[in-house]
Parts: structure tokens; C-alpha cells; sequence
């Protein structure tokens, strides 16, 4: 098998204004924090819009914790909770953020403030709404948290619309706790433009996703890793439309012009899960194989407008009711048949040649929905996939060797494949 | 041969009363989660049973499919269904207790599913939207129940069936409340015995049973050789012979916050309430499992008055390596623990009883320590 070297994949030069944006998110947070404006912390998966629709500043913890793990604070923050008594098997993210509060850093390195309230919610997963209800009692600041019934598989169609009502009624209670913590009021139209910024910044998000279906593929993780963080801090902005838009335009010059992110691209792959925050400049090391990263369902799923049902007219004139229905709607909240289905569509039309499938250890859905997923993806649709054990902010969980190993195990699987 | 004696067959996977049910032509369904109301399944004349996964050694097939890093609780359950070990039920009730129950659920579904499965959405906090919601599920569920199993689940019925759980809580708690008492009558391993057998059996004959077993300790002489009274708090438990140990150390349970125990039992369904009212409100807002949200300094509250009332010399939390909900749920009850002085030992676990020998040497440690106070 040829393992001949391979030009590193191309950054877009888009991409480096994301500094910038994440700059002036902080800023914001910064200057909120200045001058009294309302804050909270919110999980990921939460109607973050509503926060700017009701002028409350979002800070998003788990946004924090990925700068401490690329900053390489993390393990430090990490030790620290444990040195309270929090497990080694916790959340990564929850323990960075515990570790993080009590030395009291610098946003730099992951700091967060203390918020006004706390907004969590269950979509993704139940350490969450854990996490915030520890953080709350232990930093004596309101909480309120969105319970999102699961779609499992037997979920039928009235079910499903009940659900929608249900979750909806909890929005509508969110907006008056919102009021009663902060005295803000909600302004529809205020809110409707928020809607809006939020709908046109996953929008631009799905076509630069449809432009990596294209072979060569014109960007990489590089872009996408990083380029996700405006989606879930910053959705109702405008700021970071204008910086998608960018990177869409290049990508589609290198598209017309047939220039791919590598410069000679030999396997496309998906990563499912969260990436090795701590490490990113491991998954470089896929590119000596001509291996690249076409489509990662964590980056994705944070276009939220992934629900044909929830249209922009939906959104401009029911907003609650649309973000309602977007939480139902959310990735990690499909059942096991869902996401086979989805996982099999997504590797046909990104023409994917392999999954790695990222066993993080302590993230619980994460990791209790990865082998039956394999599994069902290897013996029904015969489609290779590894599984990579690791942690996505605790270095201490990555065993680079043994990754390597299994990684270049891979390709030659992936090697055979093409050749016969 | 002793009530107590016959409760000890409540421990095994299927017990004899489940043979006598089965002979009979009726069906047994199982549940995962103490927040799925038994008496609607009773009420369609059913045997509700908790699920367990009693006589698992390993989890070849758990680990393969649900990831070394879930937790053995629902790694052993998909074991077991995977062996047939389950195949004595006529279905399954799961509901999203936690996310790893949740997934549980869909790779029983995939892998080895049951003729009749069904998923109840219970809601994660309590207010008056999420009863409201909780009451729509569980007539969702009542409707599926007289639906699969050809049944008239009626208001009657539903009455009867709450009054007859509630009367086997009301025992319960008689039970619990003879632990109080300086010298209690009845060790933690034979009330481990007792509830296994309750979530196990027809109601009215562990209500039988209990009433029993209640006279026959009736002023009894108490245990009076223990060294300490303890509260075990913690994860899902049901393993007789884990308590056993802590008792054979010298540290008698005298009461528990666990989920086959108190939390199963304590409070008591409104009588006087529409039926479906009713349980959507009991089940919500009894005394809670960490999975609910907002509802911690409740359930701290619970424990610091038990330990009061009990006259607890100290508290072993048990719980399940990989159950993040127990993991943050300890920090806010060791805190607490800390200012009002009360002794605490923290013990991680597998579902399977494992690492005796670390866990005697940690009890005994902790025993000494209590011993010293």
C-alpha cells in the first residue's frame, strides 16, 4: 500500500477570521459581565436564541472547557474536580468546568463567570441537566431546565405531536422564568430577527456540508471543528453569517476549480462524536494516507434546521413553536434505527469510504451507542468502521500509539477495499 | 419454616409465586424504573415485575454492544435477554431513567426483541406541565396495555389496584418504622429480602406475607450485637448478599435511599384523586431519583432527616461505577453530610458483586471509624 507523502490539507483563509468572532463573543461576555447586563449558562441543545432575543448574554460551558482542553488546561482543571471526589469516569467537560470555576482563570484558558441563571436541558444527555444542578446549588444562582422526551423507536406520529406541545409549554414557562430572574421582557420582533439570523447561519452551515460531497472535498475538520463554535454561542447573530458566507465562497472557488482540501485525496471518511479537543492536530496524521474528513455528524447537528417541518415561515411567525420542535429534532436524541438509517444516507451521498467512530469515554450516550451502531453499519450495510477509544477533554484517555496503530490498520482495510 | 424464609425466594430471577401466576394462563411483564406505576399493569391483570439481571456473571455480548464504559446494570440486562434469560416475560416496560436505560431499550429492540415492548416518557422535573404530560403518558400506556392484552383496565379497577399497592407501602413503611428502635427487629439483608420479593409477586399475597411477617417480629427482641447503624444510599441495589457484608462487619442497616427500597415505597398514592391524577402526581413528586431535575435539596432534606429520626451513626453511598447521575449527586450530600457531622463512606460498584475483599477492608475501616466517634 502507497503511503507517499501527502501535502498537509489546506486551511480556508475564511476560517482564520473565526478568531475574530469568537473574540467578540467574549467580548460580549466580557462586557455583560461589566456592565450588569443578565447572563446564563446554557447547554448545548438549549434555545440559545431565546437568550439573545430576551438580551441575556449566553456563555456556554462546554464551549469554555474545549478552549481549556486545546489551551492544554484541561487535565489540570480535570485533576482538580477529581481532587474533590468527582469520578475519574465523569463527564470530561463537567469536570474541566468544576475545575475551572474554583481557580477562578481566565476565559483565555476556559474561565466562565458566574451567571445570572442556568438554562440546561436534556436533548443530548442527562449529565447536563446533572452538571448545571450541581454547578447551581454550588454557585447559589437560579436554574431551569427543558425536559425533551426521547424518540425511541416505537414513537408514533400523535405521540410526536404531543410532545411537541409539551415542549413548547416548558419554552413558553422559560420565557417568564427568564423575565422574573432578569426583568427582561421577550420582544417578538427582536425575537424574529434572532430567528432569523439563527435559520440563514445553518443554512450557510448545510452548504458548505453539501460542497464537502463533492470529490475532491474542499475543506476539512481543520474548518469544521472549529468553524462549529458561532453555531451554538452565537446563533441569532449576525456577525458569524457573514463569516460562514466566507468560507462558503472559498470552498466553492476550490470546488470549481477541482482543488480539494488535500491534495490528493485517497479515502473519505466520517468521524462520529466529539473530537479530541486536546489533540486536533492528531487528525492530521490521516492525511499522510491521503485520508480525509468529509462529514462529522457532531458538527452538523448544530445546524439545527434539519427538520423540513420547521420552515423559515414556521420560524418567523411561531418561533417558540419551531424551537420547540428543533429540539425534537436534535441528532442525538434519535433512536438506535434512526440513526442507522441517517448513518447509511449520509455515507451514500458523501460517498464515504469509512466511519471511525469515536468511543468517548466519558460521555455515556456517546459511548453506549457506538457498537451497536458499528455493528449494524458493518454486518447490514457493509460498511468498514473503526471504533477509537479516547476522551474529548481528558488527554490522559488518548493513547496515541495504540489510535495510530489501529488507524493505519484501518486504512489498509480501506486500501484492500478500493483495489478490488 | 419462617415468613422470612419464604422471602428469600424473592431474590431468584423467577420465583415460585411467578410459576403460580404463569400456571394460572396470566401474563408477567417487566419494568426497569421504580417511576413506572405498577398498579396500571396490575390493573390489567398482570404481574408487574422489576427487571434484574440475577445470575449474570459476564457481559461478553453487553460489552460488545453497549461499550465497556456504560454501566453493568443494562450491560447484564442485554446479556441476559440475549441468553433467554428473560423469555419468561411476556414484555417490557422501559422508560428513560437515564440515558444508558434509554439506549438499553433500543438494543434490546434490535437485538433481542420482545413481542410486546414499550417506552413511557417520564418527565426529568416536576411542575404542573410535566404532571400533565406524565398523566397523558401514562393513559397512553394504560390504552396500549388494554389494546395488546385484550383488557378493560377501568376507573374501578385502577382504584382497586392503587388501594392495594398502597396498602403494601403502608406495611412497608410499618416495617421500616420498627428500625427505629434501639434494638431494630430485622436486619437490612432480610428487608433486601422482603422488597426483592414485593417487586416480584402478586401484591395481595406479599401483602399476606407481610402482615405476617410483621406479627411474627411483633416484640421480638431486637438485634443488639451491631456496632453502628447505618443508612445505605445510593444506586440501583438489589443484591442481598452486598448488605449482607456490611452487616456481617457490624454495621446494621436501619434504613436506605435507594430505589428498591424507600424511594419504591415511602410515600402513598392519593386515594381521593381521579386515578390517573393521582399516580401522575405521586410518581413525580415522591421522594426522587437523581435523574430529576431541581429536586436535589428535597432529596438531601430526606436523607438528613432519616438519618435523624433513625438515629443513623453513619451513611455508605453505594454507587454504580459509570452512573454519572449518582456521581453528581454525591457532592451536594457529602457537603451537607460534612456540616451536620455525619460519617460517610463513598463505595463504587459494579451491578455483579465483585472486589468483596477491597470493599471489607473499606467497610471495616469505616466501621473502626465509626466505633471511635
Amino acid at each position: 500500500m502507497s503511503k507517499a507523502y501527502v501535502k498537509k490539507s489546506k486551511l480556508l483563509k475564511a476560517t482564520l477570521g473565526l478568531k475574530n468572532i469568537m473574540g467578540r463573543h467574549f467580548l460580549a461576555i466580557e462586557q455583560a459581565i461589566r456592565d450588569g447586563t443578565p447572563t446564563a449558562w446554557a447547554t448545548s441543545g438549549t434555545p440559545v436564541e431565546l437568550l439573545y432575543a430576551m438580551d441575556v448574554q449566553p456563555m456556554l460551558p462546554e464551549n469554555s472547557a474545549t478552549i481549556s482542553a486545546a489551551r492544554k488546561y484541561s487535565q489540570k482543571f480535570i485533576e482538580l474536580a477529581e481532587d474533590q471526589g468527582f469520578s475519574y469516569d465523569l463527564c470530561s467537560y463537567f469536570k474541566t468546568n468544576i475545575g475551572a470555576v474554583e481557580s477562578n482563570v481566565d476565559v483565555t484558558i476556559g474561565g466562565i463567570n458566574k451567571p445570572t441563571f442556568m438554562l440546561s436541558s436534556d436533548v443530548i444527555c442527562d449529565t447536563h441537566v446533572n452538571w448545571f444542578q450541581v454547578q447551581a446549588e454550588r454557585m447559589n444562582v437560579p436554574h431551569f431546565t427543558i425536559d425533551v422526551p426521547h424518540v425511541v423507536s416505537n414513537t408514533n406520529n400523535r405521540q410526536y405531536n404531543y410532545f411537541k406541545k409539551y415542549v413548547a409549554e416548558q419554552v413558553w414557562e422559560l420565557l417568564d422564568f427568564i423575565q422574573e430572574v432578569t426583568g427582561h421582557e421577550m420582544n417578538m420582533e427582536r425575537s424574529k430577527e434572532v430567528a432569523k439570523n439563527s435559520y440563514d447561519l445553518s443554512m450557510v452551515w448545510q452548504e458548505i456540508y453539501e460542497l464537502r460531497k463533492n470529490i475532491p472535498c474542499p475543506i476539512s475538520t481543520k474548518d469544521t471543528f472549529g468553524g462549529l463554535f458561532p453555531l451554538f454561542t452565537m446563533p441569532g447573530l449576525k456577525a458569524p453569517i457573514k463569516l460562514y458566507k466566507r468560507m462558503y465562497r472559498e470552498a466553492k472557488a476550490r470546488v470549481d476549480a477541482g482543488i480539494g482540501a488535500l491534495e490528493q485525496e485517497n479515502y473519505r471518511l466520517m468521524f462520529e462524536g466529539i473530537p479530541f479537543w486536546y489533540n486536533l492536530k492528531y487528525f492530521a496524521m490521516l492525511e499522510k494516507y491521503g485520508a480525509i474528513i468529509v462529514y462529522e455528524p457532531y458538527t452538523y447537528a448544530f445546524s439545527k434546521f434539519m427538520n423540513p417541518n420547521v420552515t423559515k415561515d414556521m420560524l418567523l411567525n411561531k418561533p417558540i413553536e419551531a424551537m420547540s420542535e428543533l429540539m425534537l429534532s436534535f441528532w442525538y436524541i434519535f433512536d438506535l434505527k434512526t440513526r442507522i438509517q441517517k448513518f447509511k444516507e449520509t455515507v451514500d451521498e458523501w460517498k464515504i469510504d469509512g466511519v471511525l467512530l469515536h468511543n468517548n469515554m466519558s460521555c455515556r450516550p456517546n459511548a453506549c451507542g457506538l457498537y451497536d451502531l458499528k455493528r449494524r453499519l458493518s454486518d447490514d450495510y457493509d460498511i468498514p468502521c473503526l471504533i477509537i477509544t479516547s476522551d474529548m477533554n481528558d488527554p490522559r484517555k488518548m493513547n496515541e500509539t495504540q489510535v495510530s496503530n489501529q488507524i493505519e490498520s484501518f486504512i489498509e482495510i480501506l486500501h484492500k477495499r478500493k483495489k478490488k | 419454616m419462617t415468613v422470612l424464609d419464604d422471602f428469600t425466594k424473592g431474590d431468584s430471577l423467577l420465583n415460585p409465586w411467578m410459576d403460580e401466576w404463569k400456571k394460572q394462563g396470566k401474563k408477567i411483564l417487566g419494568y426497569f424504573c421504580t417511576y413506572i406505576p405498577e398498579e396500571i399493569i396490575h390493573a390489567a391483570d398482570i404481574l408487574p415485575v422489576r427487571i434484574r439481571a440475577k445470575g449474570c456473571t459476564d457481559t461478553p455480548m453487553g460489552d460488545a454492544y453497549l461499550s465497556p464504559t456504560t454501566c453493568s446494570f443494562t450491560r447484564c440486562c442485554l446479556e441476559m435477554a440475549n441468553r433467554k434469560q428473560f423469555d419468561f416475560l411476556d414484555g417490557i416496560i422501559s422508560c428513560n431513567s437515564c440515558d444508558q436505560i434509554r439506549r438499553l431499550y433500543d438494543n434490546i429492540r434490535y437485538k433481542t426483541p420482545f413481542s410486546n415492548q414499550y417506552f413511557l416518557s417520564v418527565p426529568s422535573n416536576v411542575n404542573d406541565i410535566t404532571i400533565d404530560f406524565f398523566k397523558y403518558e401514562l393513559n397512553k400506556f394504560k390504552n396500549y396495555l388494554e389494546k395488546t392484552f385484550n383488557v378493560d383496565i377501568t376507573e374501578e379497577k385502577l382504584k382497586n389496584s392503587i388501594e392495594l399497592h398502597n396498602k403494601s407501602r403502608t406495611l412497608l413503611k410499618e416495617l421500616y418504622l420498627l428500625r427505629k428502635k434501639k434494638n431494630p427487629p430485622i436486619t437490612g439483608t432480610d428487608i433486601m429480602n422482603i422488597l426483592l420479593s414485593g417487586v416480584s409477586m402478586p401484591k395481595n399475597q406479599f401483602n399476606e406475607l407481610l402482615t405476617t411477617q410483621l406479627k411474627e417480629i411483633e416484640g421480638k427482641e431486637g438485634i443488639s450485637d451491631d456496632k453502628s447503624r447505618i443508612m445505605l444510599v445510593g444506586s440501583m441495589l438489589d443484591d442481598p448478599e452486598y448488605v449482607k457484608i456490611i452487616e456481617d462487619l457490624g454495621g446494621l442497616i436501619v434504613n436506605d435511599a435507594v430505589c428498591i427500597g424507600t424511594k419504591y415505597f415511602w410515600e402513598i398514592v392519593d386515594e381521593n384523586l381521579d386515578p390517573l391524577d393521582a399516580l401522575a402526581n405521586r410518581y413525580l413528586s415522591r421522594v426522587s431519583c437523581p435523574r430529576m431535575a431541581g429536586e436535589q435539596s428535597k432529596r438531601v432534606d430526606f436523607v438528613l432527616n432519616l438519618i435523624k429520626e433513625f438515629n443513623v451513626d453513619g451513611v455508605i453511598f453505594q454507587r454504580m461505577k459509570f452512573c454519572p447521575f449518582w456521581w453528581a449527586e454525591i457532592f451536594v450530600l457529602r457537603d451537607e453530610l460534612k456540616k451536620q457531622g455525619v460519617p460517610f463512606l463513598d463505595l463504587e460498584r459494579e451491578y455483579v458483586l465483585s472486589g468483596a475483599g477491597a470493599m471489607k477492608t473499606r467497610v471495616q475501616g469505616f466501621m473502626e471509624v465509626l466505633e471511635g466517634k
